[in-house]
C-alpha cells in the first residue's frame, strides 16, 4: 500500500476521458443521516424486515466482522466515505472503478491494514495460501485480492476490478495530464446542468450516450425501428432523445420528506424525426392537458400522444412484425366501425391529448359485489368534431354491448342491460351486468359485476369508463375543454399515483392475494399473509408518487416520490 | 389352478385366497422403508421422511388405518376453501388445477386426494368443454364427498350432476327423443363395462332418464318430459323413474367386479388385466358392503398382493405421481402455476382429461417426448427460484437428513422414492461423477439427474 505525499485522488480529474458511466454519492453525511432514511428505519416495514431470519444470519455475519474491525459497520462506511464515492465505468478496459474519499488518510491506512490481516488470519486458519499479493505501480503499492485491485492515496481508497484501468487512473493522477473526464466536453455540459441545480441531490449521475451507442451496448434502446408498440406509444419520446443525444444525466434528489430522481439530456429539435411527431407535436410543442382529479383515485395520467399519427406512420417506426400485427387489427377495427378507417377517421378524430384515471370503485346500493373489487377506470379524449362522431362513437358502443351478450352467451356468462341518461347536457350511455334473480346464496359473484361500462359526452369530451360511477364523477368535477385544449405548464406527460388509495384497493383483495402468494411460492397461509401484509407495510410509507416529462432544450424526466407523514 | 406366491409369474394364476389375505411379515418381506414408502407411493402421494419412520415403528396395521384418518383436515380445509373462493372469483377453469395440486400436496389426507383422483378418471369430465369454474369444482367436492364412501349415493349424485350432464351433450332428454349419452356412459363407463349390457337396456335406460334437465346450471326434473311408460331394464320389468333404474343398474351383479378391476389396475398393478376368479373375494366385500368403498379399499391396500414384493414396479408413474412424489418426498413447495402447466405438457391436466374415458394410464404415460418432459420437470421444479426444502435449501435440507457424501443422497432417494434399485451402472457414475464435491449445486445436479433414470419412472 503506498501514497504520495497527502495527495488524495480528484475523481473528475483522474478518471479517464473513456468513462462511459459515473455515479457520484454525495459525502456520507448527507445520507446517513438524511431525514428520509431515518423515516425508512424507522418504519414499519424496515422492522419487519430487519428482524426477518435472512437479515438475521446477515446480521451475525456483520456482527462477527464488526467484533474483528473493532467498529460497527455503519461507523466504518461512514468514516470511509465522509468525502464522497464515486463509481465509474470504463469502455476501454471494460473495467469498474470505485473512488471513495475517507476522513483521513491515516484512518485509511489503519483501516486497510486490519482488513488484510483479517484476510490473512482467516487463510491460515484454513490453511490456504495467503490470498492478497502486493503490488506496485509508479511508486504507488497496491494490493491483489482475487480479481479486485486496492490502492489508497491519501485519503482516496481506488478499488478496481481490472488492473489496467488502476494504472489508467494512476497515470492520469500522477500526470495531471489535461485529458482526463472532466475535460470531456459532454461531461462539462452535464456538470453545468447539475450546478444550475438544486444543491440537495445526494447522487448525481453521468451517461455518455454516444460511447454506449458506439460500442453496441444496450442495442435494443437504440433500434432504428421498434419491437414493441406499446413501448413506443408510452416511451417513443425518451427513446428519440437516447438516440440523438450525446449525454444524460440523473441526480437523485432527496429533502424531509420526498426523494426524487430528475433525468436530463439535451435535446436538439433539427434532430428530431418527423415520424415521432406522434410524441412530441408539431414543432415540438406538444404538451399534455392538466390531470383529471377524482375521490379516491388511485393514478391519473396525461399525455400528449396523437395516436392517429402513431397508427398512420406505423411503417416509418415498427418492425415488419408489429406492422403486420397491425394491418391485421386495422382491418378488424376497419369493419367493427362500419368501414371507416380506423387510423384516419376514427383515431383522428381524437385530439391528441390523451387522459386516464383509475379510482377505487364505489358500489352501487343493491347491487351484487364481487368476489375480486377491481378498480375503476377511464379514458378521456375530446373529440375534434363532437357533433359528427357523437351518434358515431354512440353506435359503436351500443353494438359492442350487443356482441358481448351474445358472445356471453353462449359460455353462460351474464347479461349486460343498456341504457340512457341525459341531464345538464350531458349524455351517457351505460350498460349494467343483470344480476341473478335465482342466485344461490353461496355462488360467488363473478368478476364481471365490477365493470358497468359506460361512454358520456360532456361537451366535446368522451369519457369511456369501466363504470357509471367513475364516469359520472368525470363529468361532474372536471372543467370542460373545448376544441384543441391549451395547457398550462408544458409537460408532455404527466403521472400521479396514490399510494394509499392502491394500498386500499389491494387491502379490498387480501385473501385473494393470500391465496394467489400460496400457489404462486408454495408457501404456508402464515408465510403468505405475512408477505401480503409486508407490501402494505412498504406502501405505508409513501403518500403519493409523480412522474413529469418535459421537452424543451433539454429532455426532463422527474419521478418523485412522497413520504407518508 | 393356483400357483404359490412366491412364483412371480401370471397374474392371473395367482392364489386369491393369498392375493386378498392381510399381507404378514416374514423372512423374506419385512415391514422395512421399502414397504412403507411403496404403502404410500402407491396409496399416496409419497411420504416424508418422519412419515416413514413413524409407520415402519407403527406395524401394517396402525399405518393403514393412519390413511383412512381424517384428523388434520379443518385448518387444511379452510387454507384450500380460501383458495377456491380466488380461483371461482377468476372465473378460469384452469385456475381450478392449482387449487387441486395444493390440495394433493398439502393434505395430510393424501388417500382421499388419490381416490378423488381415482373417481376424477373414472368420471372424467373435462372443463374444456364445461367451462364453469363453479360447476367443475362442485364435481370434485361431490367426488371427495364420497370418495371413500357410499358409491351408490356418488352414482345418483354423479347421474345429476350439471358438470358432468353438460360434458355428456346430457343437459336436455326429452320423451320424444330420448338422450342415449349417459345412459350408455352409465353403464360401459362408469358401473358395468363393455358387454354387461345390451343395446335395449341403454335404450331402456335413457327413457327412464327423460325429463332429467340442466337449466340455469343445476339439475331439474321436468315431469312434462318424462316417459311414465314402464321400462324393461337389465332382465328387470317395471322400473319407472331414473332414480329407479340408476338402482337397478348397480344392482347388476357385474358391478362389483368392473369397480373392483378399476382399483385393481389403479393401485396394484397396469398389466394385465385380473380374471374374476382372481377379483372375486374383493368384489363380494364391496357388494356384502352394501357397494360402499372404504371395506374393499382396505381390503385392497392391506392385502399380500397390494404390499408383498409382487407389486413392485408393476405400474408406472403418473405425472401427478411422479412431480407430487417428488415434492412429498424431500418436503419441497413450489410455484404450483408453473407445475401445473408443467404437468399438462407430460399429458395430465387436472380437471382437463383427454375423453370421457380418462387417462389411459400405464404404459401410455410413456413416450419420447413425455420422457424427456418427466426429466425437464423435476430439473425445472429443483431449480425454480420459488422451490423450497423444508422452508429453506436443498443444503439445509441435506445436513438434516445427514446426507454427508452423494452415495447418502443417492441411497437416500432410493429408500424413499424409488420403487426399485437403481441400477448399478447409473449409480457408480454419480458416484464417481461426484465423487468429493458438495454443496447445493452438486445435489440439485444429482437429482436433475436422478430424473432421467428409467427407474424413476416405476411405482
Amino acid at each position: 500500500m503506498g501514497s504520495v505525499g497527502a495527495q488524495s485522488l480528484e475523481p473528475r480529474q483522474s478518471l479517464p476521458e473513456s468513462i462511459a458511466m459515473l455515479v457520484e454519492l454525495k459525502p456520507s453525511n448527507q445520507w446517513m443521516d438524511h431525514p428520509i432514511r431515518n423515516k425508512i428505519v424507522a418504519s414499519e416495514a424496515f422492522r419487519q424486515i430487519w428482524r426477518s431470519p435472512d437479515v438475521r444470519k446477515m446480521r451475525t455475519g456483520m456482527l462477527v466482522a464488526e467484533l474483528a474491525m473493532g467498529d460497527s459497520l455503519e461507523s466504518i462506511l461512514t468514516k470511509l466515505t465522509s468525502g464522497g464515492v464515486t463509481i465509474a465505468v470504463d469502455v476501454q478496459t471494460e473495467g469498474v472503478a470505485m473512488i471513495a474519499q475517507s476522513e483521513s488518510s491515516d484512518w485509511l491506512k489503519e483501516y486497510m491494514q486490519t482488513l488484510v490481516n483479517l484476510v490473512r488470519n482467516d487463510a491460515k486458519t484454513k490453511k490456504e495460501p495467503d490470498p492478497i499479493k502486493m503490488a506496485e505501480y509508479r511508486g504507488i503499492s497496491g494490493y491483489e485480492f482475487q480479481k479486485g485491485t486496492f490502492a489508497v492515496i491519501g485519503k482516496s481508497l481506488l478499488v478496481t476490478n481490472k488492473s489496467d484501468l488502476a494504472k489508467v487512473v494512476l497515470d492520469q493522477f500522477l500526470d495531471k495530464t489535461d485529458g482526463g473526464l472532466s475535460s470531456k466536453e459532454s461531461f462539462r455540459d452535464q456538470v453545468a446542468v447539475q450546478s444550475a441545480r438544486p444543491t440537495n441531490s445526494v447522487a448525481w449521475a453521468y451517461i455518455d450516450l454516444e460511447e454506449i451507442r458506439k460500442r453496441g451496448l444496450a442495442q435494443d434502446l437504440f433500434l432504428e425501428k421498434a419491437k414493441d408498440f406499446n413501448a413506443e406509444l408510452i416511451l417513443g419520446g425518451l427513446l428519440s432523445t437516447l438516440q440523438n443525444s450525446d449525454s444524460a444525466s440523473a441526480a437523485l434528489v432527496a429533502d424531509a420528506g420526498s426523494i426524487a430522481l430528475q433525468l436530463c439530456a439535451p435535446r436538439d429539435p433539427t434532430r428530431s424525426e418527423e415520424k415521432r411527431d406522434f410524441f412530441f407535436g408539431p414543432g415540438g410543442d406538444g404538451a399534455a392537458l392538466p390531470l383529471l382529479k377524482v375521490d379516491q383515485e388511485l393514478a391519473s395520467l396525461s399525455v400528449y400522444r396523437d395516436v392517429s399519427k402513431l397508427w398512420l406512420m406505423a411503417g416509418d417506426l415498427f418492425d415488419q412484425k408489429v406492422n403486420d400485427q397491425l394491418a391485421q387489427a386495422d382491418n378488424t377495427l376497419t369493419t367493427l366501425f362500419s368501414g371507416r378507417d380506423f387510423g384516419e377517421d376514427i383515431l383522428g378524430s381524437f385530439q391528441p391529448q390523451l387522459r386516464l384515471i383509475a379510482a377505487l370503485s364505489e358500489r352501487e346500493a343493491g347491487r351484487p359485489v364481487p368476489a375480486v373489487r377491481l378498480p375503476s377506470f377511464a379514458l378521456v379524449v375530446n373529440l375534434k368534431d363532437s357533433k359528427r362522431m357523437k351518434p358515431e362513437l354512440k353506435r359503436i358502443f351500443q353494438s359492442l354491448v350487443g356482441f358481448l351478450n351474445v358472445a356471453g352467451a353462449q359460455d353462460g356468462q351474464p347479461q349486460l342491460d343498456l341504457d340512457m341518461e341525459s341531464f345538464d347536457g350531458s349524455q351517457f350511455v351505460m350498460a349494467r351486468y343483470v344480476d341473478e334473480v335465482d342466485r344461490l346464496e353461496n355462488k360467488v359473484i363473478p368478476i364481471q359485476y365490477n365493470f358497468s361500462p359506460c361512454l358520456a359526452f360532456v361537451g366535446d369530451r368522451a369519457i369511456l369508463s369501466s363504470t357509471v360511477g367513475l364516469a359520472k364523477q368525470i363529468a361532474a368535477s372536471a372543467p370542460i375543454e373545448t376544441g384543441l385544449a391549451s395547457s398550462l405548464e408544458k409537460k408532455n406527460t404527466r403521472l400521479e399515483v396514490d399510494a394509499k388509495a392502491i394500498r386500499l384497493s389491494l387491502e379490498e383483495n387480501r385473501s385473494h392475494l393470500v391465496s394467489q402468494n400460496i400457489v404462486e411460492k408454495g408457501h404456508s397461509k402464515k408465510e403468505a399473509e405475512n408477505e401480503v401484509d409486508m407490501l402494505f407495510k412498504i406502501l405505508d410509507l409513501f403518500d403519493k408518487g409523480t412522474l413529469d416529462l418535459a421537452f424543451g432544450s433539454q429532455s426532463e424526466l422527474n419521478v418523485t416520490l412522497r413520504l407518508a407523514e | 389352478m393356483t400357483i404359490a406366491p412366491s412364483n412371480h409369474g401370471g397374474l392371473n394364476q395367482m392364489d386369491p385366497d393369498w392375493a386378498w389375505a392381510p399381507w404378514t411379515e416374514s423372512a423374506e418381506e419385512k415391514w422395512d422403508r421399502a414397504r412403507v414408502a411403496k404403502l404410500f407411493r402407491r396409496a399416496g402421494f409419497c411420504a416424508n421422511e418422519d412419515t416413514l419412520r413413524q409407520s415402519v415403528a407403527d406395524g401394517p396395521d396402525k399405518s393403514v388405518d393412519q390413511l383412512f384418518s381424517m384428523e388434520g383436515q379443518s385448518p387444511f380445509e379452510r387454507e384450500s376453501d380460501g383458495i377456491a373462493a380466488t380461483v371461482k372469483a377468476t372465473g378460469d377453469p384452469k385456475n381450478l388445477v392449482t387449487w387441486w395440486l395444493h390440495r394433493i400436496v398439502s393434505n395430510p389426507n393424501s388417500l382421499l386426494e388419490k381416490m378423488t383422483l381415482f373417481w376424477h378418471g373414472h368420471f372424467a369430465t373435462s372443463a374444456e368443454k364445461v367451462l364453469d369454474v363453479e360447476l367443475m369444482l362442485e364435481q370434485n367436492q361431490l367426488l371427495r364427498k364420497h370418495a371413500i364412501g357410499d358409491f351408490r349415493t356418488m352414482i345418483h349424485g354423479i347421474s345429476k350432476d350439471p358438470a358432468m350432464l353438460i360434458y355428456l351433450d346430457s343437459v336436455t332428454n326429452r320423451k320424444a327423443h330420448a338422450n342415449e349419452n349417459y345412459a350408455r356412459e352409465l353403464m360401459e363407463l362408469f358401473c358395468l363395462g363393455e358387454g354387461n349390457y345390451s343395446e335395449s337396456d341403454v335404450q331402456q335406460l335413457a327413457r327412464c332418464f327423460t325429463g332429467w334437465e340442466i337449466r340455469r346450471k343445476q339439475f331439474r326434473f321436468n315431469r312434462y318430459q318424462h316417459d311414465t311408460g314402464m321400462k324393461e331394464l337389465l332382465g328387470k320389468t317395471n322400473v319407472g323413474s331414473g332414480e329407479e333404474a340408476i338402482d337397478r343398474v348397480l344392482d347388476s351383479p357385474h358391478l362389483p367386479y368392473f369397480i373392483a378391476s378399476k382399483l385393481f389396475r389403479f393401485f396394484v398393478c397396469d398389466e394385465p388385466r385380473p380374471d374374476r376368479t382372481l377379483l372375486k373375494p374383493l368384489a363380494e366385500r364391496f357388494a356384502s358392503d352394501q357397494l360402499q368403498i372404504q371395506g374393499m379399499l382396505r381390503m385392497l391396500i392391506r392385502s399380500q398382493v397390494f404390499l408383498s414384493d409382487w407389486s413392485d414396479g408393476r405400474k408406472i408413474r403418473s405425472p401427478i405421481d411422479l412431480a407430487v412424489g417428488f415434492l412429498t418426498t424431500l418436503e419441497a413447495t413450489t410455484n404450483l402455476e408453473r407445475l401445473a402447466n408443467q404437468l399438462k405438457e407430460i399429458g395430465q391436466a387436472l380437471f382437463f382429461p383427454p375423453n370421457v374415458k380418462g387417462w389411459d394410464g400405464g404404459r401410455a404415460w410413456i413416450n419420447s417426448s413425455t420422457l424427456v418432459g418427466r426429466a425437464n420437470l423435476v430439473h425445472q421444479v429443483v431449480r425454480d427460484e420459488n422451490t423450497r426444502f423444508q422452508s429453506g435449501s436443498i443444503s439445509a435440507f441435506a445436513a438434516n437428513q445427514s446426507w454427508g457424501s452423494p452415495e447418502d443422497l443417492l441411497l437416500w432417494m432410493e429408500q424413499n422414492f424409488f420403487a426399485v434399485a437403481i441400477r448399478n451402472e447409473n449409480r457408480q457414475a454419480i458416484a464417481s461423477k461426484f465423487m468429493g464435491k458438495s454443496g447445493e449445486e452438486m445435489m440439485k445436479e444429482i437429482i436433475s439427474l436422478l430424473a432421467t433414470f428409467p427407474e424413476i419412472h416405476l411405482s
